[in-house]
């Protein structure tokens, strides 16, 4: 009894502050479910939430619910959206967000959001609304302008972050850089690499100039290295550097100037751009290479072969290393016995289809994995992957969280034994316990499915293509994976039996994607049916055919708009793009025609 | 960007053909696994359209073997890329038999591609048609086609160099290209409208010159100037000279081409009989000297 009551009486203070050492999103998640005074405490005390589909809730909801929230995530469009799968205007619209939030939290501080379409208003709402506002993050976004930006600079007075990455911005010139306030800018970080246009130099220059705290610079291909030269010898204190155009002749003052510049920064980690860098502006970089951390040649196809090694091969302490592979397998060597802490590499392809003598191929990899035990994020295009190499790499590194291998030509089979690639794969998910994200490639049967279903048991998300024989190697994996949150399926022979064989699991799972697949309407048809809680939402480019039949007579026109195409009993079609979520949130109600949600 | 079409060529035709070129089968398709698969020199000059082809031998390339994919059991087209073979001519109809025999190629693929031939140059390639494949985002793409389309200006004949030199000049085609557009008026002697030619669109000396001699052909109706080229070098009393940034008149030829390129404001074509009258004849030796420096002067 006595201890009864007690419960009844614990503070609500002390049960917040024991919160407040939950960073981890699910944690909280969970300790709002114990009771309702835990509910209550916990969304009042919630300061940061994560959003991983902004189609899970509505809007209104989230805002509602947290009312105190700082910091925001939001992620829109599905992951092979990068990659053109989803047609322009599908959605992922960021103004409902930020109307949401700007009428239930005042307070909101941070906003990051990936692959969602952002428009100029609603940048010009955030910079009113939210007078505390302090770090925009946008990657992989697009709709907005670069007035769209100059809105965000003039008025978010404390402004501390400003974060594009691989964004589409409309250009509408250079002014956006003139927007941010005359007096000191409290700016510690400024990352505008993807914008495409000019950049007015004076402007950037007067900027840096009043941006004491600035951390972290990243500039884009139009910044000259005179300015580069300038703007270095104004912040010492970098830490992390992305480069504008090196393009420099080796005698020019600008050059000698970036040299002396560079030399100072002490704090110098990390380092990025090095568009059209010229091996000579790279002799500038030697003397910090040291102590980097971070280096993304990933735009610069002008260093390769020496000027590559001579670089690399001082980068002892790097973490992370982001290379084309016109670096080789002579590159990756050196990379391998210089770099011996090296914990993340990805090396993207420099040219889609000749292998020539210079391009990586599973040497390389075996190479890395042999000299840098530490490894544990894998990014990889190569022309070619055999079994083998694999199966050392696994050996070699069991600390893989992330392993992502494409080889270039779909279904291609390992070339020394001409036999799938399902060994090979499967011995990275039995090494690898933690493998976390995996993605992969080549001629590939249901064995490796049976393998990933098996072993893979903290994978998360898994991306296909080219890839099984049967439905089965689907429901392996759908089976075996109990953590499995993305699962994303393109050009896969796998049809309704593997959609439906369990359809409880995608209430456990973020969102699935299938494109290009066996799956048909009735299958999709049968699985909204049998679980309302998912958007199962189709993307077909039914109308062409649809306006053919009618003209055929062949359809009866049915009045409900939307079921026109659904309804006309013809549920043998296939169905292109399916992508079917979680949600609490109910249909889109934003959906374009384009999209039918069953 | 080359397209590549097929005529079907008559049947009478067809049959010679065959006949004739039943032992440059094997040559003009490069399928033969000697090196020296690219000995085009008797194939058929009939052939109305001709198909390229990389002088890789074909179990070291894997273009190649995309080329002749079209037929394989892959459910999708991977569009090819053929490169620019100096001398080559195939017959189209031999479209079949090439396929056939890539076919019972591709069953013995060797492991590794041959690693001492060097990147011959490619022809920018035609968009994949496998949507979303490979899955780089859209700026990595743009970037590998921006770096694609530079590495087509190497002339496919230099493929005898090595791959270093290749990369250097691959290089400087790079920087050139990534320059831009370098217009220079140019002016000669006696007329008051000159012409503006764009330099970074050339490589060397030689080129600029024909260039230019094309470009001025019109401007004189005498026999002095002719297109042809040779005739010109021995007996051009017109000199080439160009004003650096200084402002000073120099000679067209002494300095390396980049460099040239680098100093160029202008260029001006005047005629050398002035420069012939005030020194006499003695300097007509040295005169045809330089107006040789144009031809001359290359790399």
């Amino acid at each position: 009894m006595k201890v009864q009551s007690a419960m009844f009486y614990f503070p609500e203070e002390v049960i917040e502050h024991i919160f407040s050492f939950l960073t981890h999103h699910p944690d909280r998640n969970t300790v709002s479910t114990v009771c309702k005074a835990w509910y209550k405490i916990e969304r009042l005390s919630r300061r940061e939430v994560f959003v991983g589909n902004c189609y899970a809730i509505r809007p209104d909801r989230a805002a509602a619910r947290f009312p105190g929230l700082r910091s925001l995530t939001l992620k829109g469009k599905p992951h092979f959206a990068d990659f053109d799968l989803v047609p322009p205007d599908w959605g992922g619209l960021a103004g409902p967000w930020i109307e949401a939030m700007a009428r239930s939290c005042p307070n909101l501080e941070e906003l990051r959001m990936k692959r969602m379409v952002v428009s100029d208003e609603s940048l010009e709402l955030l910079a009113h609304a939210f007078p505390n506002f302090k770090a925009l993050v946008l990657v992989s976004c697009e709709g907005f302008s670069t007035d769209g930006l100059a809105a965000v600079a003039r008025s978010c007075k404390s402004l501390r972050e400003l974060d594009l990455q691989e964004n589409e911005i409309e250009d509408r010139g250079p002014r956006w850089l003139n927007s941010f306030p005359d007096m000191c800018t409290s700016l510690v970080s400024l990352n505008f690499a993807c914008l495409k246009g000019e950049v007015n130099l004076k402007s950037l220059e007067r900027l840096v100039c009043r941006s004491p705290n600035l951390k972290c610079l990243r500039l884009n291909r139009a910044v000259p290295v005179e300015t580069l030269a300038k703007i270095m010898n104004q912040c010492p204190n970098l830490e992390d550097l992305g480069t504008g155009s090196l393009l420099a002749d080796q005698f020019s003052e600008a050059y000698v100037s970036l040299i002396s510049a560079l030399q100072k920064c002490k704090k110098l980690r990390c380092l990025s751009g090095f568009w059209d860098a010229s091996p000579l502006c790279l002799l500038a970089v030697y003397p910090i290479c040291a102590n980097l951390t971070g280096l993304n040649l990933s735009y610069a196809p002008t260093v390769q072969g020496q000027d590559f090694i001579n670089l690399i091969q001082h980068c002892v302490k790097l973490l992370r290393l982001w290379v084309l592979d016109s670096v080789g397998d002579k590159g990756l060597a050196v990379v391998a016995s210089a770099c011996k802490e090296l914990q993340e590499l990805r090396v993207f392809p420099s040219d889609l289809f000749a292998a020539g003598p210079a391009t990586v191929t599973e040497e390389g990899l075996v190479a890395i994995s042999t000299g840098c035990p530490k490894l544990n994020s894998l990014l990889y295009f190569c022309h070619s992957m055999t079994n083998s190499a694999l199966i050392t790499v696994s050996k070699n590194c069991p600390n893989f969280t992330r392993f992502r291998l494409c080889i270039l030509e779909p279904r291609k089979p390992d070339p020394a034994t001409n036999e799938p690639l399902d060994e090979g794969f499967g011995a990275v998910v039995k090494t690898c316990k933690n493998l976390r994200r995996f993605s992969i490639s080549g001629l590939l049967t249901d064995q490796v499915f049976y393998y990933i279903g098996k072993y893979a048991k903290a994978l998360e998300m898994l991306s296909i293509a080219f890839a099984g024989d049967t439905d089965q190697g689907m429901t392996y994996v759908l089976n075996g994976c109990k953590n499995l949150r993305k699962l994303e399926i393109r050009d896969c022979p796998f049809g309704d039996g593997a959609l439906l064989a369990d359809v409880t699991k995608y209430e456990t799972m973020r969102s699935l994607w299938m494109s290009s697949c066996d799956i048909s309407l009735r299958g999709c048809k049968a699985l909204a049916t049998k679980m309302p809680s998912l958007n199962v939402e189709i993307i077909n480019e039914w109308e062409a055919e649809m306006e053919e039949n009618l003209n055929n007579g062949v359809a009866e026109v049915i009045s409900n708009n939307n079921n026109k195409h659904i309804n006309n009993g013809n549920d043998e079609r296939k169905v292109e793009k399916l992508y079917v979520y979680r949600t609490v949130g109910g249909p889109r109600t934003d959906a374009p025609d384009f999209v039918w949600t069953l | 960007m080359k397209t590549i079409q097929f005529e079907t060529p008559a049947r009478q035709e067809n049959a010679s053909m065959m006949h004739e070129s039943v032992n440059h089968l094997d040559l003009s398709l490069g399928i033969s696994s000697s090196n020296d698969a690219c000995n085009y020199k008797n194939a058929p000059k009939t052939a109305k359209r001709m198909i390229s082809f990389q002088t890789e031998p074909v179990d070291a390339s894997p273009a190649y073997k995309k080329c002749v994919s079209v037929s394989s059991r892959m459910a999708f087209d991977y569009s090819y890329l053929f490169s620019h073979c100096p001398t080559g001519f195939v017959d189209p109809w031999s479209l079949a038999a090439r396929q056939q025999k890539a076919a019972a190629e591709q069953a013995h693929l060797k492991a590794n591609p041959n690693p001492t031939s060097s990147k011959i140059a490619m022809e920018p390639q035609q968009a994949p048609v496998v949507v979303g494949w490979p899955p780089i985002r859209s700026s990595r793409k743009s970037l590998i086609n921006q770096n694609l389309t530079k590495s087509c200006t190497i002339d496919g004949k230099d493929s005898t160099l090595k791959s270093e030199k290749l990369a250097e000049t691959k290089d400087a085609a790079i920087r050139l290209e990534l320059r831009p557009t370098l217009y220079v008026k140019v002016n000669m002697e006696g007329f008051s409208v000159g012409r503006k030619i764009d330099l970074s669109a050339h490589n060397s000396y030689e080129s600029l010159s024909r260039a230019l001699q094309n470009m001025f052909c019109n401007f004189l109706s005498n026999k002095l100037i002719s297109k042809d080229a040779h005739a010109n070098a021995n007996n051009s009393e017109f000199i080439l000279l160009y004003e650096d940034y200084e402002g000073d008149k120099i000679l067209v030829g002494d300095v390396p081409w980049e460099l040239f390129l680098k100093s160029v404001k202008r260029l001006y074509i005047t005629r050398h009989s002035s420069a012939q009258e005030k020194a006499g004849d003695g300097i007509k030796d040295s005169q045809k000297e330089e107006a040789n420096h144009l031809t001359d002067c290359s790399n």
